[in-house]
């Protein structure tokens, strides 16, 4: 759990990460900070565009050919991973560091087998022959629970359906037994009882390779189950972050409440009670204060003035937002109503 | 996939009739008495009073109504009888299969150099996209897309023959031609550089080589433009698909992304392309073979239509379209082999 | 709507190709506009006009007369056979009838030709042809007869004309004689066939001759290349546009009536289409044109006939797609009428993918014209058109000795064809670019 006596196994500092369009220059990550620790899940929740995936990539140096790091440190281990050489990075990505992504129809190659592409991995990072490395892949397969490895391991992506696939993907991504695990939203693109079995494939998975997880979700339900401690970003900004429990119980940013509220409840009638009112914005028209500001229910003039920094508003709990008071009368005001 | 093929296979006859139908009903809109040229020639009913001609007429069945000729050309058809060539001074079947060798070896030995040369271009120009590479490529494309096949012809024969002597027009030299006529020179492929091999021939081989690469250069830019372009976009747009994104994030150095897993994906729309050029090689040599003053089905159809020699521009027609159909069909289900989502879908 | 048009204009007018190719096409544009100004043709002047012209200019009423006079003289020369013509020709025209029902032998209608080719009132050929091809001379006589009637109905007008001018005076007689005058004109370069687009023979000798002053780009049987290339543009532009137009328009057609209706009627025109297809294009214009008779007409028609069907396959495929596109789905789901749908929906989505290859397609149709004529087959002799001049450039080049000298027969009509096809080629490009939709983000 959460042991801050520990050495962080990845730490990123104050990452920024631009992108050129024919638009203009998109700042889709601005000033992003978290550490991972050993043995732990960090969730990154936040809506679709927030910036959680380039966050992600960007920890391997995985971005699209228009993107740049434009400031920031990434430390993993004992490594700078901006500084390391394209061959050095290359150790890192799959074996240390691998990734699992939201579509598994996608993200595996159609023209080869799922054993072709386990194999792959396997050959390059820990220097198998054929024969050791395919035995080892159906343990894989056979691991992450798909059935009939031996027969499977011959098949084509679009051969299996979608949760083999990405319980594929899972195997893939755990072949060389690496240190972080990034779940890029693993369960989004599948009905709910296959979310369900494909997290606590990974739960049980993290038990046994002893592994970080970064989980990356829009879904602040699923972060319950699943994380030890979580970020929530917004605008390509952490708005808030503390463990998973202090984030349910005490959350201290509008942001965070909003998307807790639009989590279904099946206990209240009223679905959404106070779910977040239209959507991002495009990433070159957010307003010039706090990000949210347009959105928020809370928000003034000096919201639209000035952005907010984070804060450590008590310890391990840090929120951006000049409002807190105002948001925790509303809070009281709303459990007098359930009453 | 098998009920693809089947279909494919059933509406080939449909195909094959429809475009007899077409090739005839052009071949009448000569009226009959130039339709009478293509059976007897000109000389003996020149002098004919207009009711012998008439009954000639109706020998040849040109009186008949419109599907009792077509039935009738279609049964001569099946017998393999297309008319008599006045350029070639033989049936038009015999013609087509004396000239078909010489497009086709002039088409082999372009096809290679394009595939190789254009696939490497247009996945150089996509791995370095939006680069000083990528540009020059790009425009290297542009001007083998836009320059006229004829122009180009006439100045590769400019530079390379007459400039600088290296690869002349025709077959072969004067010389090489007599011993390939000779008795002793035996035919086995009909490939002039292959059978010159065979007889143990170095020297025709080179000769027949020599005369073979300057059409090669004159029909490539063209190709190199075409095959690089689908190359480039389908490479580019693989390389944006999430599964290069996995590929990379596995820690696979950037040659095995490319070379492994962007490229076969790539290349699978480009494999259509590829099949249709071997077709489009065979069905569009006509400018070059003239320029070069080569043998081959092109000069053939070319010189037929200049002397107006009707019955043996409708057997080229017929036959390359024949060509077309059969290639069309195999890269049809060479294309449904190759990707396995259609393989097993 | 507007705001994405608004930033497709943007991109269309950032891009370099885009940019490049515009300029290349307006320069085209202006050369063939202004062609006449830039080459003038030499318009032949009949000298009684001429003078009538002359004599307008400076109008005085003892002038009147003069200048009727030059009408007059005007007339005798070209019309006064017409009505003798005429007459002689309705002649022949009922021997033929007569011909044909049998009451006349065609040695007697053989004879009858004889008397007027006598009196050169017909050309020879068409008593030395007559055994020959007796159809095709009877034909060809029928032709001659209407030319004639319809000069002798001119003449008729024409002499009317100028008897009107005599009853008029003062402004109202410069007036109506200026109108004659422009008319003569018409009707004199109508009587000798002048066509500007016809190269005119400038030299004797057939060898080509270096670029000049009077003769910028030089000289190949004994046409003025610079005149050609301009007056090319006009022929590479009326090939590429109408020809890419027609079949667009042919495909467009046959693909939305297809998608449209479905069922059997889309089977059956999609297998037209195939067939259609399954014909070698080059090969099939080539003998196309070959069966039609020589000339640009019959060439643009080989090339529509087989040129539609790219757009058919295209536009079919897309309206399929955009009926399943969930947008469409969902407006049809709200209730909105078909038309609406159509229009707002359907149609852009799949419109612009037809016109950018159509604007591809011209490039490479001015290529095949322009090699059909170069093997040919296409323009007839002396045509202002770029495939011509070139084929008698690969005369000199590849059958003349030391064939550099004559670089200039290639290298300026190569040039402009080069151009124009690149011009076009990166308009397609750049608009291709700007509206794919993978290019947006
Ligand atoms: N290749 C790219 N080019 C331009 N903009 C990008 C690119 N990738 C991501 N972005 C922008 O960065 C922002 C964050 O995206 P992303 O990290 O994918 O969000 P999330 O994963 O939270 O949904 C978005 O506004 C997106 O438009
Ligand atoms: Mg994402």
């Amino acid at each position: 759990m959460l042991n801050n006596n520990e050495k962080p196994l990845l730490k990123v500092e104050n990452l920024h990460v631009h992108f050129k369009t024919e638009d203009g220059i998109i700042k889709a990550v601005n000033g992003v900070s978290f550490e991972l620790y050993p043995g732990e899940t960090l969730a990154i929740v936040g809506e679709s565009g927030s910036g959680k995936t380039v966050t992600a990539l960007s920890t391997i140096r995985l971005l699209d050919e228009n993107g740049w790091i434009e400031e920031g440190k990434i430390q993993y281990k004992d490594n700078d991973v901006l500084s390391l050489s394209d061959n050095q990075l290359r150790k890192i990505r799959g074996k240390e560091i691998s990734m699992i992504f939201q579509e598994p129809m996608t993200a595996l190659n159609p023209v080869f087998t799922i054993g072709d592409q386990i194999i792959e991995s396997l050959e390059l990072h820990l220097d198998m022959n054929k024969q050791e490395a395919r035995r080892k892949a159906i343990d894989l397969l056979r691991k992450v629970g798909i059935p009939e490895p031996e027969r499977r391991i011959d098949q084509y992506p679009h051969e299996l359906s979608g949760g083999m696939r990405q319980r594929a993907m899972i195997a893939m991504a755990l072949s060389c037994n690496p240190s972080i695990l990034i779940a890029d939203e693993p369960t989004t693109a599948l009905d709910v009882t296959i979310q369900a079995q494909i997290l606590e494939l990974m739960k049980d998975l993290q038990k046994e390779f002893q592994m970080s997880i970064i989980f990356i979700t829009h879904d602040l339900g699923v972060v319950a189950e699943m994380a030890d401690r979580a970020i929530v970003m917004y605008g390509g900004e952490v708005v808030e972050a503390a463990d998973i429990i202090t984030i349910f119980k005490k959350p201290r940013h509008p942001y965070t409440w909003g998307l807790m509220n639009s989590i279904p409840r099946i206990d209240k009638d009223e679905e959404r009670l106070l779910s977040i009112p239209g959507v991002v914005p495009n990433p070159l028209n957010f307003p010039k204060g706090c990000k949210f500001s347009n959105r928020c229910f809370f928000a003034d003039e000096k919201c639209v003035e000035e952005n907010p920094n984070l804060e450590e508003i008590e310890e391990n709990h840090f929120s951006r937002c000049w409002h807190i008071d105002r948001m925790l009368r509303e809070m009281h005001k709303v459990k007098e109503g359930e009453r | 996939m098998t009920t693809y093929i089947i279909r494919r296979l059933l509406l080939l006859p449909l195909i094959i009739l429809g475009v007899t139908l077409i090739v005839f009903s052009m071949s009448q809109l000569l009226g009959p008495l130039k339709l009478l040229s293509t059976y007897v020639d000109p000389n003996t009913y020149a002098k004919m009073s207009e009711r012998d001609i008439q009954i000639l007429m109706k020998q040849y069945g040109l009186t008949d109504p419109f599907p009792v000729r077509y039935g009738k050309w279609v049964k001569n058809l099946l017998k393999g009888d297309l008319g008599w060539s006045v350029v070639g001074k033989e049936p038009v079947l015999d013609a087509l299969i004396h000239r078909f060798p010489y497009t086709i070896e002039l088409a082999l030995y372009a096809l290679f150099p394009i595939i190789g040369v254009g696939i490497w271009l247009g996945v150089t120009a996509a791995v370095h996209h939006n680069s000083f590479i990528d540009q020059f490529i790009r425009i290297f494309a542009l001007i083998g897309w836009s320059l006229p096949d004829f122009v180009w012809a006439i100045l590769v024969l400019l530079i390379f023959y007459i400039g600088l002597g290296w690869f002349p027009p025709g077959n072969l030299s004067i010389w090489a031609n007599q011993i390939v006529k000779s008795a002793s020179f035996k035919n086995y492929t009909h490939l002039l550089t292959i059978d010159a091999l065979l007889n143990g021939r170095i020297d025709i081989f080179w000769d027949a080589l020599r005369h073979i690469i300057g059409p090669v250069i004159a029909i490539s830019w063209l190709w190199w433009a075409n095959l690089l372009r689908i190359t480039r976009s389908s490479m580019l747009e693989v390389l944006r698909k999430d599964y290069v994104r996995t590929a990379r994030s596995k820690g696979l150095p950037e040659k095995v992304v490319i070379n492994k897993h962007a490229r076969k994906n790539a290349l699978i729309p480009v494999v259509t392309t590829a099949g249709q050029m071997v077709i489009g090689l065979l069905t569009g040599v006509v400018i070059v073979e003239m320029v070069f003053v080569r043998t081959g089905l092109g000069s053939f159809a070319a010189t037929a239509a200049q002397q107006l020699d009707y019955a043996s521009i409708m057997g080229v027609l017929l036959f390359t379209s024949l060509l077309l159909i059969i290639g069309n069909l195999i890269i049809d289900i060479s294309y449904a082999i190759i990707d396995p989502r259609i393989r097993l879908g | 709507m507007s705001e994405e048009f608004k930033r497709t204009l943007k991109r269309f007018f950032t891009n370099p190709s885009a940019l490049i190719g515009v300029t290349i096409l307006i320069f085209f544009i202006i050369i063939a506009i202004f062609a006449p100004w830039i080459a003038p043709p030499k318009i032949p002047v009949n000298k009684n006009l001429e003078k009538a012209r002359n004599l307008l200019e400076n109008y005085s009423e003892e002038n009147k007369y003069l200048i009727i006079n030059e009408l007059k003289n005007f007339w005798d020369d070209t019309y006064f056979f017409a009505e003798d013509d005429y007459i002689e020709l309705s002649n022949l025209m009922e021997t033929i009838a007569k011909f044909h029902n049998k009451e006349v032998s065609s040695n007697e209608l053989k004879a009858h030709i004889k008397e007027l080719t006598d009196y050169y009132i017909l050309n020879i050929t068409y008593y030395e042809k007559f055994d020959e091809e007796t159809n095709k001379v009877i034909k060809n006589l029928k032709k001659e007869y209407n030319k004639i009637e319809k000069k002798y109905k001119e003449s008729v007008i024409s002499l009317n004309l100028i008897n009107e001018l005599e009853k008029i005076d003062g402004e109202e007689f410069v007036k109506q004689a200026i109108k004659v005058v422009s008319r003569f004109d018409k009707n004199f370069h109508e009587a000798i066939g002048f066509n500007p687009y016809i190269m005119p023979n400038v030299t004797t000798t057939r060898t080509p001759i270096p670029p000049s002053k009077e003769h910028p780009f030089g000289i190949v049987n004994q046409k003025d290349i610079f005149y050609g290339v301009i007056w090319g543009t006009r022929t590479a532009f009326e090939i590429g546009l109408v020809v890419v137009a027609i079949s667009t328009v042919i495909g467009l057609f046959i693909g939305s009536v297809a998608a449209y209706f479905g069922g059997w009627l889309e089977e059956v025109l999609m297998r037209i289409t195939d067939i259609f297809m399954s014909i070698p294009f080059m090969l099939a214009a080539m003998v196309l044109t070959t069966i039609l008779g020589l000339g640009i007409k019959n060439m643009m028609i080989a090339l529509i006939v087989f040129g539609w069907m790219v757009t058919a396959r295209l536009i079919r495929g897309n309206i399929l797609q955009a009926k399943n596109e969930q947008y469409v789905m969902a407006a049809k789901a709200l209730g909105v009428s078909d038309f609406f749908i159509i229009v707002k929906h359907i149609l852009p989505n799949t419109i612009f993918p037809v016109l950018i290859n159509a604007t591809m397609r011209i490039g490479s149709m001015v290529i095949t014209a322009a090699a059909l004529s170069f093997l040919g087959l296409g323009a007839p002799q002396g045509y202002a058109d770029w495939g011509s001049i070139l084929s008698y450039s690969r005369d000199w080049i590849i059958g003349g000795t030391n064939p550099t000298q004559y670089w200039f027969t290639i290298l300026y009509p190569g040039i402009a064809m080069i151009l124009f096809v690149i011009g076009w080629n990166l308009l397609g490009d750049a608009l291709r670019d700007v509206f794919d939709p993978r290019m947006r983000h």
